[in-house]
């Protein structure tokens, strides 16, 4: 008998004891709902010799009902930019050089759903999302710090600053990006060759009833892997070096093969 | 001007100007078994090539980065991308096969009409997306192997004066020294790459409709003369003997012009491999002029170092090919370590993979000219030349896509 109290018991506490560990774990979570969850794959992505870019699958869980956005973006960093202008009436050349602080290079958006039914026009996160978050907290300086930078000026470099990045997909708002099913999302983002090396974060946001309901952040790292990071380190650490390695390996090669063509023709 | 060498051009194909390429010697017995068909095919290779050259032109409306990697997709996506090469320095992915084939189509070119052939290497790079700094050091960097190479074989057929060779080298090495100061600065402003346009401009404009000129004088003269040889021989065969004389082929003059005024220049000495007696501060200052745009254009100076080396200085033309290409291995060498050290822009599996290429395009291409005349060769290379710069006066005046670029010190750094 005393056995069957014991199961009796187990079978009501034991439940009760885990969701109330459940409730606990929510509460340490912070006052977002918990089940938003995010995952990336790979962790770090090489540069080797055939590299063209790669994938990076982004993958996670987010609460039922609501709607997932996803921000993969390396550090703010300095950018300098040039504005052509005609010189002597013809000639288009660089006439001015300014330096954009804190802008990343990479900034990619996924969501799930169109961004207007997401979040309301004033809300701070939609202005991150927006098409012009990249360089919503960017600044612009003159790069000899001369001449001051009027508001419509820096206006002028922030959206070229966009369009270039755009073209090379470094920028980019994927409305209907993410595929959402049952709860389960997953995205996969294509970073092009071009994107840097160096730590990318990646921040997925779940989104119902025009509020934030989950925030999850993790990062990957793209670097130099190989005879790749061999030759890059070697031509910036030991410039003397490698610039006596590239006039030894020149003249080999073009002799080498004048020397067999030579052989071919007797 | 420059008649002495329109003759030798016509009389041996050995004069057509070859860079590093080993001169192509044509015994007039090989000479006679060349198929009729040879020229239209050597010129249906060059018109090939020269498409091929403005289709890259024509599909790059600008040098954005994005670019690089397009080379050709159908073939790329075929072999599951191990045809992307990434370029540690540059810090770009390109085409393996467009990259070894663009160092191919130039190395055929330098082969045929025997110039070196980076005038043309550093703006096609440019347009695959290679900055413009890694682009010139880098194209400096393969003209190591490609300009090595034809020096040994010019030396092994005594086409080399060293003395007249080591005056331009030292003026070269000066030159370049600067040259490398000045990309420095250049860098600096911002404006690297418009510089590189203007005074690729300025200098291919000038040495295209120079040589474009020359060489249709040159045809025109050649038909002339030929018409009027033949109604002299048929005046002859008539009976009209007193004309046999003026059958004889007109006496060359030895033409030298700015003779006069480099005899007044101090320090005259004789280089005698060269025939020629003249100051040293002659082909000092040409060295010097050369060395400034090896460094600045990423260019061996072969095309502005040989005519001026023949028209002006009236050195026979394999005298002057051998000369220049031994000068321009040091050249190169100075210029390519300068580049490494206080730039760091020297991307060696860049200028390796276009040396593999432009070494064996050299070779091909040395073959396709030998059916080719002197001046008909230099007229498709004049066209050519003209080409570059009228794609380079359009990049530089039409309006372009975005007012806004990206510095050349950015680059995501």
């Amino acid at each position: 008998m005393a056995a069957i109290r014991v199961a009796i018991c187990a079978m009501i506490v034991l439940p009760l004891a885990f969701l109330a560990a459940g409730i606990a774990h929510a509460d340490a979570g912070g006052d977002l709902r918990p089940n938003l969850a995010l995952h990336v794959s790979p962790a770090t992505i090489e540069i080797g010799v055939n590299y063209a870019g790669a994938n990076e699958e982004l993958a996670g869980t987010a609460p039922v009902g609501s709607q997932v956005a996803v921000v993969v973006s390396t550090a703010p960093t300095s950018s300098f930019l040039s504005k052509k202008d005609k010189v002597l009436g013809v000639l288009w050349m660089n006439t001015e050089s300014v330096k954009v602080e804190n802008a990343p290079v990479v900034y990619l958006v996924y969501t799930s759903a169109p961004l207007g039914g997401l979040l309301p026009p004033g809300d701070p996160l939609r202005a991150e999302l927006d098409s012009s978050g990249p360089v919503a907290g960017a600044s612009v300086v003159d790069a000899e710090g001369g001449a001051s930078i009027t508001a419509a000026e820096a206006k002028e470099y922030l959206d070229g600053l966009c369009q270039i990045r755009l073209g090379e997909g470094l920028y980019g708002l994927h409305e209907g990006g993410v595929t959402l099913h049952d709860g389960a999302w997953q995205v996969p983002v294509a970073l092009p060759s071009t994107a840097p090396p160096g730590d990318y974060q990646v921040t997925a946001y779940a989104i119902a009833d025009n509020t934030v309901v989950g925030k999850a952040v993790t990062d990957f790292t793209i670097e130099k892997s190989g005879v790749v990071s061999l030759l890059a380190n070697m031509a910036h650490n030991s410039p003397s070096v490698y610039g006596g390695m590239s006039i030894l390996l020149a003249g080999t090669i073009g002799l080498g093969v004048a020397r067999l063509f030579s052989k071919g023709r007797n | 001007m420059g008649d002495d060498m329109i003759s030798t051009q016509n009389d041996t194909r050995t004069d057509v100007i070859v860079d590093h390429a080993p001169v192509p010697t044509v015994s007039p017995k090989q000479e006679a078994r060349a198929h009729p068909l040879r020229l239209p095919l050597a010129g249906g290779a060059v018109a090939a090539v020269s498409v091929t050259a403005l289709w890259w032109a024509a599909a790059a409306p600008n040098s954005s980065a994005a670019l690089a990697a397009r080379g050709f997709p159908g073939l790329t996506d075929a072999l599951g991308g191990f045809l992307n090469f990434y370029l540690p320095v540059a810090d770009v992915s390109v085409n393996l096969v467009a990259l070894v084939g663009l160092g191919f189509a130039v190395g055929c070119l330098s082969g045929l009409f025997g110039v070196g052939g980076g005038f043309l290497m550093t703006p096609l790079l440019m347009m695959f997306g290679i900055p413009a700094a890694q682009a010139a050091a880098s194209s400096n960097c393969q003209m190591v192997g490609a300009s090595s190479s034809g020096a040994i074989a010019h030396t092994r057929m005594g086409n080399v004066d060293v003395k007249l060779g080591l005056t331009l080298l030292l003026g070269g090495l000066v030159g370049g020294t600067a040259g490398v100061q000045i990309v420095t600065l250049l860098r600096t402003l911002g404006n690297f790459e418009s510089w590189v346009k203007i005074v690729y401009v300025i200098v291919l404009g000038l040495v295209g409709s120079l040589m474009l000129g020359e060489s249709t004088t040159a045809l025109v003269k050649n038909w002339v003369y030929s018409i009027r040889r033949q109604t002299l021989i048929e005046l002859v065969r008539e009976g009209y003997t007193e004309l046999q004389a003026r059958l004889a082929p007109p006496e060359e003059p030895d033409y030298r012009p700015f003779q006069s005024l480099m005899a007044r220049l101090p320090l005259q000495t004789t280089f005698h491999a060269a025939g020629m007696k003249a100051s040293y501060i002659a082909p000092f200052a040409l060295g010097l002029l050369v060395g400034v745009l090896t460094a600045i254009m990423g260019v061996g100076g072969g095309f502005i170092m040989l005519p001026a080396l023949t028209y002006i200085f009236g050195v026979k033309t394999k005298l002057a090919v051998g000369t220049s290409l031994f000068q321009m291995v040091f050249t190169s060498i100075n210029v390519t370590f300068l580049q490494a050290v206080s730039n760091g822009t020297v991307d060696i599996t860049l200028a390796l993979l276009l040396l593999v290429g432009s070494a064996v395009g050299a070779q091909v291409g040395a073959k396709l000219g030998r059916p080719l005349k002197g001046h008909q060769l230099r007229i498709l290379l004049g066209l050519l030349v003209l080409a570059v710069t009228v794609k380079l006066i359009l990049d530089l005046t039409l309006a372009p896509g975005t007012c806004i670029v990206l510095a050349e010190l950015s680059g995501g750094e």
